[in-house]
Parts: structure tokens; sequence; C-alpha cells
């Protein structure tokens, strides 16, 4: 039996009837009375000098009731990290890339929005543009940003340990080059976003957003206004993987719009504006030297990425240290230089996406330890056996890993593929490949904002809880709830949440770098315990015991000692009224990651994450060579996510992670030719539908963590980390040829199977 | 946004040719309307009136009729995918409707449709060139039957006249000792365009190939029978070298009216194989 | 221009008033506020916008409303009867076929017209039956086992 009654159990959803009836409501289901709609006109070259916009036509179409340019809005820029701001809600004197903002109407209908939009007249001096980051690093290249005249806009240079001794001592040195593809998160809901005003001048914005408290304090400074003018309130959110973290051009304009109009205005994203306007997963070029000895140690590992930015920042600083530290794990790696180059091009945006900066460099990794394990003769799964950190262990970069179960993630995914029977020893076209990894639950200190939590213990016995945890799908609110259950020793449908709107909820980071079961997790927790006390005070002091006797379960509160002794949860409550205590029992919790050192990701070392997960990947793979077609026939998981707080939706996150993996292996790339995306549909863009997808075996590999609520660590993004080695490993099994770069295309796999024959 | 139309729904087909030949190239035909309403969405065509063609009956039926089958212009692919006529007189054209796009194209999606728009890509139209399908076109001017093959002047371009309707479409019922074999080619399994598609028919007698059919599709501007390959394989023997020549014979004449591509590397080979595997599988040649 | 529609949606007769342009994924969220239905692409490659026209998954994003005339359309809204789930939304439910929520309507009508056409599919039969619903959160795992077990084949234990 386990020790808990809520916590671990496969529950179903909170929304999930309401999303299974069509009455979930996301941003573009809701209507104003009034409403106007937008649109927004875009840049169609990939970088020019505005000489003028006139508005006068498109203000003149029936139905227009407003337009503006970027020299309309204020002069505030925006970003998610505060150093690295670079972006107006309008471009207001150049564009950067095709799709830039340019302008924006708003109207009675979409059609009348739409025509406005065609009727705005631009004057553009085109500017010479570059759309390949080692081009853009060039002296003489053309420069994107004033500021940044290397284009070169975020770097990091860090070395642990004595690397270039590592590599003298070295017995093997190995050196290989890597390019990853640009990445649509292809979120099923495109970003819109609704605003009104209220008569005191309040704006309120419901967005199709991750990241709720970041978004007003974004929208805040784009807008020229105070804080507390600002509520944001998410609704039901379609997915967001990463690209529903930054501000855009669609919630600056109906917050704008509303504020010029005094009506509610919604702005909506088609699709080809989510491919080709939101943000996209950095395509990097990577360079890896790795020094080993001959019995397999990893001495040393030197890194030189450079990843395309496109035409803004959104989260390079961050993106680009992420990929740097997040790298030292699984493997025990004592030196390590990491050079890496966030870089300007007239293309679309790079942004967070799920892994965020270290899928690309993982890849590189994982595909690298596989020719190493070829070339000094040990199997590769050994190999990473033996360099496999464990828990407890110092680290380099001083990452404090209380738990870790990478070694038996290793063991469990090797055994599920069949490894021994089928590595090497398949007939040609088949393989089997793995790969493993890590990822922080959470990165400590960001921007310094904590996470909260109120519970409030009602007269009838139900519990409120206040989060401002964003449930983007992935089921934060289930979670988080089960964790506040849990704590009270109540049923998980006694729980009524109140999530993510900034006016009512506490201060929550939102949701990336996979920490909100973490984060919230842990807020609720300390909120749900500040309740509990404060009712239990009341019943010790009634049965005259202390408080620490006492136990709270089943909707009971017991003497733990002799359990029929006590009340049930309604019968304390009234106690507790009746003592005069005041109500609603109210408790409050603030998370925030312990830090021994004043650690900030971007300037000091330290241990950047509350805890880490660990993940091995196995893969299986069929390659036809006649048409260098591969099919992925299955899919191993193994997964430490510490202690599993609902096993489903476990499953659900690594599931989606390695189908999402897969296309990024097989299928999914943007292609563009001079900063124009080509194929900007799902028709030609082409994540994997139900006919693609393998069999997939999830394990679960549960190490209570001590950080973790319950022992629980992360399990959204880790996951999305290692598919696309194992695939590549898998197909180098089938047919002995090694790919790296992304995405494995039929066409690829066929040059390479000519080549190896001539 | 789609600009402003009159909808009309003829009841017979007189009524629509009325319609087509007062209106011309300001109206457009409608049946399922998957590229239609993009279409209209983009604002590459602004019609005045759109026709809607799937209530006239003889656009909807499925007909055996001695020795050849009919299939009415507007019916769907799902529908020709679960007639037991096509699946027993030509198998190879029900494979390929049951490959197009998704379930739900295939629910709106039309066997005339997939013809008149032209698409290069269009699944059925390989497997109709093998069948030697014949067009029935109707219109004020009168009636006429002709080879599906001369409905395609150019990629999205159909011959077919803007006063013209599809009414159905005709092909000799394949007999007992004809096999076909389709095989597509795509970037993923579900919801794709096809990449390359190459359909044959073959008749065979004993070790000898008594007749072939080879089409290819998406891969030339417009859909060709590969008539060269044919008659290299026509009377001979069934034998892998063979196989290998009329498979080298296609993708030349592939190259020969595509020029050299950038994907012609990964293109050439592939058709080679695919044909010899098409070839290999409507011999039965399972090896 | 607007003309006036008679649609039979979810079971009642309905005459409106829209301009005749519109598409039947417009009429229903803007002017029947049956927002169950998602624009996912508006090109009729994700799935989202299904309904069931005669029974039918339909994409009502290519679909003009006037084309639909006279048919019966079944939206999210219109499939528990009184108050009782489908079963397959009790199945998408309980297994966690759901996390974002945006493919489900469209997914779940879509499953639904195929298990009346086979009530007993196979694994792959019903990957192919969803294969014009996209999703991106689940990869398809949980969704696959949903559909299979409201067709039964899990409780018989086949």
């Amino acid at each position: 039996m386990s020790e808990f009654n809520v916590v671990g159990k496969r529950e179903p959803m909170l929304d999930a009837w309401e999303k299974a009836t069509g009455k979930a409501k996301y941003t573009d289901d809701l209507s104003l009375p009034g409403m106007l709609f937008g649109k927004i006109l875009r840049s169609p070259l990939p970088h020019a000098k505005i000489l003028k916009v006139d508005l006068t036509e498109a203000l003149k179409v029936p139905g227009v009731k407003d337009a503006i340019s970027g020299r309309d809005i204020p002069k505030r820029k925006y970003g998610i990290v505060p150093k690295a701001k670079d972006e107006y809600a309008l471009a207001i004197e150049k564009v950067r890339y095709i799709g830039d903002e340019v302008a924006a109407v708003v109207a009675t209908s979409p059609e009348a929005a739409e025509e406005a939009i065609s009727r705005i007249k631009v004057e553009y001096e085109e500017l010479p543009a570059v759309f390949d980051p080692l081009e853009a690093m060039k002296p003489g290249a053309p420069i994107i940003h004033e500021e940044v005249p290397d284009n070169v806009s975020a770097t990091i240079r860090k070395e642990f340990g004595n690397v270039a001794k590592a590599f003298k001592d070295s017995d093997f040195i190995f050196e290989d080059h890597f390019e990853t593809q640009p990445v649509n998160h292809c979120p099923m809901e495109p970003q819109a976003a609704l605003a009104m005003v209220d008569h005191f001048g309040k704006v309120t914005l419901w967005s199709s957003t991750q990241i709720p408290f970041f978004l007003r304090r974004n929208l805040a400074t784009t807008l020229d206004l105070p804080e507390s003018k600002v509520r944001i309130i998410k609704p039901k959110v379609g997915g967001g993987f990463g690209q529903k973290i930054d501000l855009y051009a669609k919630d600056f304009c109906a917050a704008f719009f509303a504020m010029r109009t005094g009506r509610p205005v919604k702005f909506v994203y088609d699709r080809e504006e989510v491919f080709t306007c939101t943000r996209q997963r950095h395509p990097m070029y990577i360079y890896l030297k790795t020094g080993v000895k001959k019995d397999g140690t990893i001495l040393a590992q030197q890194f030189r990425v450079i990843a395309d930015g496109g035409a803004y920042n959104s989260t390079a600083p961050l993106m680009i240290t992420l990929a740097c530290f997040f790298i030292m794990l699984p493997y025990r790696i004592e030196n390590l230089l990491f050079e890496g180059y966030h870089v300007y091009t007239n293309k679309p945006v790079g942004g967070a996406m799920r892994g965020h900066g270290i899928p690309q460099v993982r890849f590189a990794v994982e595909t690298q330890l596989d020719i190493i394990a070829e070339k000094i003769g040990i199997d590769p799964l050994e190999l990473r056996l033996k360099n496999a950190f464990q828990a407890g262990e110092p680290h380099p970069a001083k990452l404090l890993v209380q738990s870790c179960g990478f070694s038996e993630t290793l063991k469990k995914a090797a055994e599920a593929i069949g490894w021994r029977e089928k590595r090497g020893k398949l007939p040609f076209g088949r393989g089997v490949g793995l790969a493993g990894a890590s990822f922080p639950s959470g990165v400590s200190n960001m921007s310094h904002i904590s996470s909260g939590a109120i519970v409030k213990i009602e007269r009838d016995g139900s519990v409120t809880l206040l989060t401002g945890a964003a449930d983007i799908g992935q089921g934060a609110e289930t979670v988080i709830s089960q964790i506040v259950a849990e704590e009270l020793g109540v049923r998980i449908e006694d729980i009524r949440i109140t999530a993510a709107d900034t006016e009512i909820t506490p201060l929550d980071p939102g949701t990336f770098g996979s920490g909100v079961t973490l984060r919230a997790g842990n807020a609720a927790r300390m909120a749900a315990r500040a309740a509990k006390e404060k009712l239990l005070e009341a019943i010790a002091e009634k049965m005259e015991v202390s408080p620490g006797e006492l136990e709270m379960k089943n909707r009971r509160i017991f003497l733990r000692e002799n359990p029929d002794r006590g009340f049930s949860f309604e019968e304390a409550i009234k106690i507790y009224q009746y003592s005069d205590r005041p109500m609603p029992i109210i408790g409050r919790g603030s998370y925030f990651p312990p830090a021994k050192e004043p650690t900030t990701l971007l300037h000091e070392d330290g241990n950047f994450s509350p805890a880490y997960s660990f993940m091995t990947q196995a893969a299986e793979v069929e390659v036809d060579p006649k048409t260098g077609r591969v099919r992925v026939l299955k899919m191993v998981t193994a997964h430490d996510c510490g202690k599993a707080i609902n096993p489903m939706l476990v499953e659900g996150q690594l599931e989606g992670s390695v189908v999402g993996g897969m296309g990024q292996a097989l299928y999914e790339n943007i292609i563009m030719e001079k900063g124009q995306v080509l194929n900007p549909n799902f028709l030609d863009y082409g994540i994997p539908t139900a006919m693609e997808i393998p069999s997939i075996e999830s394990i679960e590999v549960e190490t209570n963590d001590p950080e973790g609520p319950f022992g629980a660590k992360e399990s959204g993004e880790g996951t999305q980390l290692s598919p696309a080695p194992a695939i590549v490993n898998a197909i180098y099994d089938a047919i002995g040829v090694r790919f790296k770069t992304l995405p494995v295309t039929p066409d690829k796999v066929l040059e390479a199977l000519e080549k190896r024959e001539r | 946004m789609i600009p402003t139309f009159e909808y009309k729904v003829p009841r017979t087909l007189t009524e629509a040719c009325d319609l087509l030949w007062q209106y011309g190239d300001r109206a457009k035909v409608i049946a399922g309307g998957t590229d239609l309403v993009i279409s209209l969405r983009n604002g590459l065509i602004k019609p005045e009136l759109l026709i809607d063609i799937t209530h006239l009956p003889e656009l909807r039926r499925i007909e055996e009729r001695n020795d050849s089958v009919s299939i009415g212009g507007s019916v769907t692919h799902s529908e020709i995918v679960s007639s037991l006529i096509v699946q027993t007189y030509g198998r190879i054209l029900s494979e390929a409707s049951s490959q197009v796009g998704s379930p739900q194209i295939r629910n709106l999606g039309t066997l005339g449709g997939n013809i008149v728009n032209a698409s290069p890509a269009a699944d059925t139209v390989p497997p109709l060139m093998v069948l030697e399908a014949k067009a029935k076109i109707l219109s004020k001017e009168g009636e006429k039957e002709i080879p599906v093959s001369s409905l395609f002047r150019g990629p999205y371009q159909s011959a077919l006249q803007p006063h013209e309707i599809l009414v159905s479409i005709s092909f000799k019922k394949l007999g007992q000792d004809m096999k076909g074999s389709l095989i597509r080619l795509a970037r993923r399994e579900g919801m794709a365009i096809s990449r390359m598609s190459i359909a044959v028919i073959l008749q065979k007698k004993g070790d000898l190939i008594e007749d072939i059919r080879i089409s290819i599709g998406a891969v030339t501007p417009i859909p060709n029978r590969m008539k060269e390959a044919e008659s290299l394989l026509k009377h001979q023997r069934y034998d892998t070298d063979l196989l290998k020549m009329a498979s080298e014979k296609v993708s030349s004449e592939m190259i020969l009216q595509t020029g050299i591509r950038a994907s012609t590397p990964y293109k050439k080979p592939v058709v080679e194989a695919l044909v010899e595997r098409a070839i290999r599988r409507a011999f039965g040649d399972t090896q | 221009m607007k003309r006036i529609l008679k649609l039979n949606v979810n079971g009642e007769d309905l005459e409106i008033l829209v301009e005749g342009h519109k598409t039947l994924l417009e009429v229903l969220r803007e002017d029947l506020g049956l927002t169950g239905t998602k624009r996912g692409c508006d090109l009729g490659t994700c799935g989202a916008c299904t309904v069931l026209v005669d029974g039918r998954p339909w994409l009502s994003c290519l679909t003009l409303a006037v084309a639909v005339e006279k048919k019966k359309i079944t939206t999210i809204e219109g499939l528990a009867q009184n108050g009782k789930l489908h079963p397959l939304q009790n199945a998408f439910i309980e297994k966690g076929a759901i996390q974002c929520g945006f493919c489900t309507p469209g997914m779940i009508l879509t499953a639904k017209a195929f298990l009346e056409e086979n009530p007993h599919p196979s694994e792959e039969e019903v990957k192919r039956a969803i294969s014009g619903n996209l999703c991106r959160c689940t990869g398809y795992v949980k969704i696959v086992e949903a559909i299979l077990s409201a067709s039964g084949r899990e409780s018989r234990g086949e």
C-alpha cells in the first residue's frame, strides 16, 4: 500500500471534463460586447528602414476604428531577459525580418481589419540582410541592431577544471561538427489576446500565455503603465512548449487599442503567423571536442556553440547559459570549456522551446559518445554507465545533485529495447540506439521571483487553492491540487483551484524551465501546511494535546497514537470557528529555491536548480535503403522524475516529448530562403501524425528528491533532449552511416548510403 | 477572409450547364471544396457565383456497365474506398483514394476535384492513367468523352473549359489476370502530400509480361504514361535486368520533363527503385 | 451579402442570418457560440475544426456553411446526451488522453464516427482513423488507448 492517498494516483486532469465537452474556453473562445478585431501588417522585407507608414486609406475602410504604426506607440523596449531587451511591440525605425510587425488596425469585423491592412502604404529603404550566423559574425556584415555592431548579442565563456591539461592527458581526442535545424513548437492553439479597459484605466488582458506575471511586467513596460494598471488572466491554453513565454505584438496591440478606443479588442494569430512570427528552436552550429582515456573515462569536453537567434534576443542570454550549464549532466565531466554565441540574423526569432538550448547540444554529445564508443571499442551503454554522474558527487559547476537515477534509467531503457540481443546484431536496415540526458526542475533565482500559493479551508470543509502557476495543458493545476489534498488529508474533489490571474493569485514565475511541479507544488504544500497548522492548533487546544500529536488524513483529524479519538474535518472546522478564530483558515506559502550562495545564472556559479531529473531514450529503427525512409519502430523512455505525483500525467509528458523529439529527428525543419519561410503550414512542415508513432514504453524510475514536493522532480522537458540522438544512433546501427545534422531526411540517408558505396 | 459570392444549387445537369454557360469564368463549380475554399480565402479566385454540384444524381453514382465502371465526378474518396465495385474492378484506384490527405479530406474531396485541380501530386491520377480512364464532359455545347490524360495542361492547370462539367470517369474493368500495384512516397505516412507515386498495371502470362502500363505521379509537371519503359517490358520474359533497364527509362523520362533539379539526386535512384518494386509486386515477385 | 441559412445543429433546426461566404467553422463559433469547435490552421490540415456532417468527420474550416444546409451537423457540444457523457468522452478523460485539450473535440468526433463504422478496430486502424487530427501534447499514445478502450476491446481482454 502506498503511504499516500492522493499523491501517486492516476487522477484525470481536473479540467478534462470541460475539455472533452467543448466547454473549456481558450482566449479566442471569449468575446465581449462591442469587441473589435485586430490585424497586424508585417514586413515583406528581411531588413529595411521604415521611411513612411501611411494609414490614411486603411482608416477609410468601413468598420475600421483605429490604426497605428510603430511611431504611435511608447518607445519602450521589452524582452524576457531584462538586460537583453531589444524589441519594440511594433517596429519603429526598421524591420529586421520578414514578418516583423509594422502597423496594426482594429475594426468591427476581421474582414474589415484585413481589408484595411492591405491598404496601408509603407515605404521602405531596403538594407543588406544576413541569414547565416557565421556570415553575421564576420567583420563588415550588415548590422541588425545598432547597439550590437558584431551581431553577437549574448555570449558565454566558462571553463571548469583545466581543459588544456585534460586534453593532454587524454588517450584519444575526438572532434566533430554538428548542425541542428529551426523547429517550431506548433502548439495546436494559435496565439491570441483579448483586452479591455475599465473606467479607472486598468487594462485586463486574457492571453494565451504560459507566464502571466512576466507578461504583466512586459506589457506594463510597453504600455508605459505601472504594473498595478495591468491584469493578466490566463484562460485555457492550448499548448505552449515555450512559444507562449514571450510578449507578442498581439498582446500589446489588443491592450493599446483597447486603451485608445475604449472598446474590447481581440487579436488572433493565424497558423502562418505562428510559424513565422512567434518563436522557434534556435538552430545551432556546434563544434565539440572530447578527450577520453582508453577505458572510456571522459576527461574533458570543449564546446563552441553558435546559435542562430534570428532578429531579436527573446531569451538569448538565458538560452546560451542553460546550454552551457545543463550539458554538464548526466555525465561526470571535470574539465569543460564552453563558448557560446547568440547571433542576430534577419530571420524568424529563436526562443525557449522544450529543453531550451540543451537539446541541440545534447544531440552533439550523445552522437559523439557513440563515435567514441566505436573507436575505442566499448559498448555505448557501458561508456555511458562508466561516466554516469551519481547523487551526492561534487560537481565542477557546483550543481547540487541530491537524487540521481541516471544509471538505472540507462539500464532499464537498454533492457526494454533489447540492447544486448539487438545492438549490432540486427539485419542491415534495422538498428537500436540510445542516449541519455538530464534536466533541471526549474532554474533557481530566475529574476528573483518566488512562487506563491494561498490555501483557504472554508466553512463547509472545502478547500480553495490560489496559485499563480500557469497550466497550459500539462496538468499543473491537477498536480498542485493533488499535493494540497495530500497534505490536508482531503480528497482532490474537495479542492477548488483558481490559478494564473495576476490580480487574484499570488506571484509565480510561470511555466518554463520544467519547474512548475517543484516550485508551485512546494509553495502550495507550504500554504496547505500553514493552514493545517492553524486548524490543528485549535483542535489540539480542544483535545488538550499538543498539535504534534495530531494527524490529518481521510478527512479526519485524530490522535496519531489513538486514531479513534478525533473529529471529522467538518467537526474540526466547527471547533475552530467556535474558538473564535478567524475564518476562513488561510495558509500562505512562498517557495524560492534554496541557494547557499548568491547564485545568479547569468553571473555567478552555483546550484542553479533545486533538483535535477535524469533520463535515457532508446530507439529501434528500420531504414529503407532504397528510399532512405526511416521508420521508428519502438521508443523507450526511462525517466527519473523523483516521485511521480500523477503517473498518468507523467507518462503523458514523456510520450508527448518523445514524439516531438522524433519529429525533430526525422521530419521537422523550418525551411527558409533569404529569410522567407517556405513551409509555414502543417502540411509542409510535418509534425508527426498518429500514423508515425512507434510503440512507446515509458519507464518511471522513482528517486525521492529531498527538495521536491513529496520527492517530485521535473518530467516535462527533459525527455525531449534525447530522442533525436537515440534515433540517429539507431540509424547508425542500422546502416552504418552517422548523421551530424538534423533532421535526418530520406534525401540525406540516400545520399550518405551512395557515398558510402563509392 | 472569403469574398462575397452567390451560391446556387442546381437541381439538374442542364440547369448546371446553363449557369456555367451564362457565367463562364465568373463562376466556379464547387464539390468538396477542399482546394476551392483555400483558394477563395487566399484571394486566388474571386468568383461571382459558386455552383454546388454535389446534389446532381448523375455525379454522385458509382455504376457498373457491362465491361466498364463509371464513377460520378462528385463521388468522394471515402465513397470510392468503400465501393465494392471499385475494389473488384479497379482496386488500384481504391488504394489511391484511401491514401488521399486524411480521413476528413477523403470525406470532402471528390474524384472530379482531384482531377480538375490538376495538382501534379494528385493521388488518384496515376491510377486513372494506367486504368486508361475516360472522362465524360458536358456543357451547353454537348457531351464528349475524352481520355483523362488529356485533361492536364500544366501544374494546377486543367484543360477543362470554364463552361464544362466533369460528369463522370469511366474505365474498363480489369480482368482477373491484370494486377495493379501502387506505391506512394510522402514525407510522412499521415496527412502528407505525395512526393512520388508509381502506378503499375500488369498482365501476366506464365513468366511473360503480356501487357504493362506504368504511370508516375508528383515528379512530373503533368501525369504521363511511361511508354518507353512499357514497350521495353511488353511481351518480354520477366527479368530483373530488364526491370532495371525499364526503371532507368522511367527516371530518364522524368529528368527529361523536369530538367535537373536540386531534388534530382534523390528522386532519380528512388523512382528507379520504386518502379522496380511496383512492377515486382504487380508481377507477384515477392523475393 | 447576408442570407438565411437553415442548419440542423446538434438536433436542433436553426434559421440564422449570416454572411453567405462564411465557413461552417465561422458560423458555429461566431454566430452560434459553439466554440468547442476549434480553429487550428484554417487550411484543413490539423483536424481541430472537425465536426460531424451526417455522421462523418468533416473539416468545418473548408466547408462553406451554405453547402451543409439540410444536413445534420454534430459538434462536440452535442455529443453528451441528457447530461450523460459519450463513452469516448469518458475514456478520453479517464485515460489521460487530454492534455491541452485543443485537439480534443475534433479528435473525439473523428473517433466517434470511426467506431460507429468499425466497432472493433485494431490499433493500426485507430491510428489511421485519427491521422487527420494533429496533437502536439500527448504523442497520441493515450488517445489511441482511450479509443480502443471505448471500443470495448480492452474490457474484453483482447
